[in-house]
């Protein structure tokens, strides 16, 4: 029974983090190993929270009409293609690279942040797809290694 | 292991590269966490690694969670303590990975 509210309040926690700002797995993975699932299976199970908490908080975006419906597929198209390739390239990969490819993706996300204090103009839409692609790939990559 | 979430870097470059603002990103944030999931779990659901049980238990906290926060993500006064909880969420992170 405290296993089942663990595992409720966790996801309540994590989908309220994960849609004010994100990061919200740093509470639901935890749960899952400490509750005795392996890595591998907690990080796959995990989504299952992130989807359900990505419906909920579409439906109340969607309702305040907040949702910039046009460029929905410009986002999709890349992560969804970025997430099967990472997590082909994951299998691929030995996890030495791996780690320096999670490195590398922290200081990029660092970097981003320090030249954001000036943010950019909207950029053309292809200069994004190009510069979307690859990051969305080493998204997956980390989304991976967090189990 | 947990590293710094695949989605903070998805509202990073949404705002950063792409020139959302908060709530903007947010709302596509929601979209692609969607589909990347749904990816996702098919490709680990095929390898047997999704505990259905637990997941399903964790993902109605989670609508319940997510439905709060969506309400709350779009109202002014909240941007100013997301974006404080980002800051705090990478700043952690390069810390715990020095640290190693």
């Amino acid at each position: 029974m405290t296993q089942y509210l663990l595992l409720f309040i966790g996801g309540l926690a994590a989908g309220f983090i994960n849609t004010l700002a994100s990061s919200g797995s740093a509470v639901s993975l935890p749960i899952f190993l400490f509750l005795g699932f392996s890595p591998h299976v907690a990080n796959a199970t995990n989504r299952l929270n992130v989807l359900a908490a990505a419906c909920s908080s579409a439906i109340v975006f969607a309702h305040q009409g907040k949702i910039d419906w046009g460029h929905a597929p410009h986002v999709l198209a890349p992560t969804v293609s970025g997430a099967v390739f990472g997590a082909l390239l994951a299998d691929w990969l030995p996890n030495r690279a791996l780690r320096w490819v999670i490195i590398l993706a922290v200081v990029m996300s660092l970097i981003l942040v320090l030249a954001g204090t000036k943010r950019f103009l909207r950029a053309p839409q292809r200069e994004y797809l190009t510069f979307g692609w690859p990051q969305m790939g080493l998204l997956f990559l980390v989304g991976i290694w967090a189990g | 292991m947990i590293v710094l979430d695949s989605y903070t870097y998805l509202l990073l470059t949404l705002m950063l590269a792409v020139g959302y603002d908060l709530v903007g990103a947010n709302t596509l944030k929601a979209i692609a966490g969607i589909g990347v999931s749904c990816a996702a779990i098919v490709l680990f659901a095929d390898r047997a690694e999704v505990a259905w049980f637990a997941g399903g238990l964790m993902s109605l906290g989670g609508v319940a969670g997510a439905w709060v926060g969506a309400k709350l993500a779009a109202s002014e006064r909240s941007k100013v303590w997301v974006f404080r909880l980002l800051v705090i969420t990478i700043v952690g992170e390069i810390v715990r990975m020095v640290w190693r």
